[in-house]
């Protein structure tokens, strides 16, 4: 077993509408798998049936060489699920939260509780109905992070948070991926860039693509060319440039499968020879906001 | 266990008000019952009789067990509890546990104080508690059980049970408007196909969360329930329980001249006339007597008018030395008055019990409180209600018990009234106990008057039970059941109107 989870043409349907449209996913076992996308792009319902919440209307899905339908009772001894959906037993404090949950997992490390609640400046005393949105996420967060899971799914666990949480929040999962994978929804890229270590993106139910970040970051270049001349817009150009913009004598796009001496190559006999040519990483957010506008251009 | 344990301790620790209220309902409804027991004339005031009524200590229950189920919802899949390692067999269990330890046992123990504080000794009546137990499990608390495991929640819970009740009013406005089907009753049957829906609906819930299939069962069962009383073939008397009896008959029953009514109860606007047919039991032998349980009734008459009743409960007893008593019928006005234009003919089928007495006890009643022998306790109302002996039976098993007593060895004050004419007279009561119930006192409590029956079988009530008069008590043993058919021609039916009654 390399996969942490692995699903299979997961397909859910809510009566007429088809959240997922055939999700193949891998996520091998120790990464940082980010699952972004637009809301509403099936994100949750696939992690809901991941954890066994709703059913798949076909398809086959894995989670720990278990079959996600099986996904109960002592299996969910090895995950961690933070979910900003989440109901939690507002009625118990944050120190009864702990005392109730610690005789369910046989791994639950009171040093590491101890060590949560100081590091999330949890106050065991108040009650989850009198915290914060931000704090009862920490809550929760800590309550799964401390019996050492092998799987720890958070869904959209930064969503309306302020930065300062959000930061806790993230300081907290690095620590966990030795031990853990860690598999995690948002449509937040800035956070989501700063630790995971592959990233897969989910557009209205379907999978664009799934990576690790660094090939990602690898293949994605901003390009511009200046010439001395205003060149002629090519008739046709690859199919990895996109977002091509002309004007004047500067000629802009994105290379999606960057090679510095190949990208160079189509750019001259294209073009001919620029005067300069720049190559510009690109963040995660600029990356997906050029798929995000090729998609509705090609739409 | 350790889950069971966890669950069972934060369930308790989260709904303490709910279970002190629950157990504080019980203990004062207990109170109250202990105190208008010992108190004929009930000086407990209309807040206390009404608002701890006992309906008020199942809904504190109704209130717990919901609770406790909501705490872990089945219903929805947000919450916090599914993607924790619970086994829903422990969690089930934990549910269980925090039922039969803050709604059984508080019942239990309620019950086995009661029974000492009355003066009987609980251990004696173990199986019978325990039975009461589990028929409040069966009877109520699976349902509401079921009922909480498809609601998310307590406003969902009363929503479902509202829409409950409304449909209820609905098929029994139905019943009453449309047609006038069969009475539906609880048969073992019906019994097993609501037990086995909301047992199912429990496990799916808890060990799959199916909620639309819950609901979807638990939906089909009371739209079935709804038809029961149009589909089900209607409920008659089993017949074949008394079979025909051969010769020798245990009795030969004839009918006797009518007396005239002591008063009549008639009103012009009445459209029901109730018959009385005095019936003479001969050939009772000694040791033994006759219940009659039910009738059956045949008038016709030369102009091809006929009449045919159901089977009609009856409680007349005979024995062979006071061998007469009434069997009773009603007719409509209308009919009747076709019929008592002319001789009528009567076929009447009478079904009935033969027991014999035994075990005999001879008792004189000792006080205004006292024991009756391995039976109840009892006490002697004060005036005006002196007379009715009233009683508390703890569960019992299934038995009889026939108690007699000679009308002239009454030693109630003002006896001698009612004796002219018949000091002769004995009078009888036949209990039967054993029918279980749900119940939250564990008393049955019965008010004892006996009653005979003269040679026309007219019946009077026994002058009274009160300390100095002597009682029998025994223990009558079933015989058989038959049945007998005797014909009674050219009868005058106006002889046998014992009065009218508005339907």
């Amino acid at each position: 077993m390399n996969s942490a989870i692995r699903t299979d043409i997961l397909v859910k349907s809510f009566r007429r509408v088809e959240a997922l449209k055939g999700l193949t996913l891998d996520v091998p076992q120790g990464a940082v798998y980010a699952l972004v996308g637009p809301n509403g792009a099936g994100k949750t319902t696939a992690i809901k049936i991941l954890m066994n919440i709703i059913e798949a209307t076909s398809g086959h899905a894995e989670v720990l060489g278990v079959s996600s339908a099986r996904i109960r009772g002592r299996y969910l001894e090895a995950i961690g699920y933070v979910s900003e959906n989440q109901q939690v037993p507002e009625w118990m404090t944050v120190g009864m939260l702990l005392d109730y949950l610690r005789p369910f997992y046989p791994a639950w490390d009171a040093s590491l509780e101890s060590e949560l609640v100081k590091q999330f400046d949890l106050p065991r005393d108040r009650k989850l109905r009198h915290l914060s949105r931000g704090m009862r996420m920490k809550a929760a967060l800590a309550s799964s992070l401390v019996y050492h899971p092998k799987l720890i799914v958070l869904d959209e666990p930064f969503t309306g948070l302020d930065p300062l949480v959000r930061d806790e929040l993230i300081q907290g999962l690095p620590d966990r991926a030795d031990e853990s994978t860690i598999f995690v929804s948002s449509h937040d890229l800035a956070e989501i860039e700063t630790f995971a270590s592959h990233i897969a993106y989910l557009e209205e139910g379907k999978l664009r693509f799934a990576e690790e970040l660094t090939s990602l970051a690898s293949r994605f270049r901003e390009v511009e060319l200046t010439f001395d001349v205003p060149p002629s817009p090519p008739r046709k150009s690859p199919s990895s440039w996109l977002q091509l913009q002309t004007s004047a004598a500067v000629v802009r796009f994105t290379e999606s499968r960057f090679d510095s001496e190949r990208t160079s190559n189509e750019i001259r006999t294209l073009f001919g020879e620029p005067r300069t040519i720049t190559f510009s990483p690109m963040s995660l957010r600029s990356i997906f906001l050029v798929m995000a506008r090729t998609d509705r251009n090609s739409a | 266990m350790k889950q069971v344990w966890t669950i069972f301790r934060k369930d308790a620790r989260h709904h303490w008000p709910e279970i002190v209220v629950s157990i504080a309902l019980l203990a004062v409804y207990a109170w109250k019952d202990t105190y208008d027991w010992k108190h004929p004339v009930r000086l407990t005031t209309y807040i206390l009789t009404e608002l701890w009524s006992p309906s008020l200590v199942p809904l504190s229950w109704l209130l717990l067990i919901t609770r406790g189920i909501h705490g872990e919802s089945l219903v929805g899949n947000r919450q916090f509890w599914i993607t924790r390692p619970y086994d829903w067999r422990k969690l089930a269990s934990a549910k269980i546990l925090f039922t039969l330890t803050f709604i059984n046992l508080p019942l239990f123990a309620m019950q086995v104080s009661l029974l000492a504080i009355a003066g009987f000794r609980p251990m004696a009546y173990l199986p019978q508690l325990l039975w009461i137990q589990v028929l409040w499990i069966l009877a109520l608390f699976v349902g509401i059980a079921a009922l909480a495991a498809v609601t998310a929640n307590l406003v969902q819970m009363l929503l479902a049970i509202f829409l409950l009740v409304l449909y209820v009013i609905c098929i029994a406005t139905l019943m009453e408007v449309i047609s006038k089907p069969n009475s539906p009753s609880l048969d073992w049957r019906l019994g097993i196909l609501i037990l086995g829906t909301f047992v199912a609906v429990l496990f799916l819930q808890y060990s799959r969360r199916k909620t639309i299939v819950s609901r979807s069962l638990i939906i089909g069962l009371f739209g079935l329930l709804g038809l029961v009383p149009w589909l089900t073939p209607k409920q008659t008397f089993d017949v074949e329980e008394y079979p025909l009896a051969h010769d020798p008959f245990p009795a030969r029953f004839s009918l006797l001249p009518r007396q005239p009514p002591k008063q009549s109860n008639s009103a012009p606007y009445n459209d029901t006339v109730v018959m009385r047919f005095p019936l003479s039991a001969v050939g009772v032998t000694s040791g033994s007597f006759l219940e009659v349980n039910e009738i059956l009734v045949t008038l016709t008459n030369a102009l091809g008018l006929r009449w045919d009743s159901d089977w009609l409960s009856q409680a007349a007893l005979y024995f062979p030395d006071q061998n007469s008593a009434e069997v009773s019928f009603q007719l409509k006005r209308k009919l009747f008055d076709r019929f008592k234009t002319g001789p009528v003919n009567a076929h009447v089928v009478v079904a009935f019990t033969h027991y014999a007495d035994r075990d005999t006890l001879q008792f004189v009643v000792p006080g205004n409180r006292f024991f009756l022998p391995s039976l109840a306790t009892c006490l002697v109302p004060e005036k005006p209600y002196w007379g009715q002996l009233k009683c508390r039976v703890p569960p019992r098993r299934p038995t009889v018990v026939l108690i007699s007593s000679k009308f002239d060895a009454s030693t109630c004050p003002q006896s001698s009234e009612y004796l002219p004419g018949r000091a002769s007279l004995v009078g009888h009561t036949l209990l039967r106990f054993g029918t279980f119930v749900p119940s939250i006192i564990p008393f049955t409590d019965l008010g004892i008057y006996l009653s005979g029956s003269d040679e026309s079988g007219n019946s009077y009530s026994h002058p009274g039970i009160c300390p100095g008069t002597p009682l029998a008590l025994s223990h009558p043993a079933e015989i058989g059941r038959n049945r007998v058919e005797v014909d009674f021609e050219n009868l005058s039916l106006a002889e046998y109107e014992a009065g009218t009654r508005k339907q």
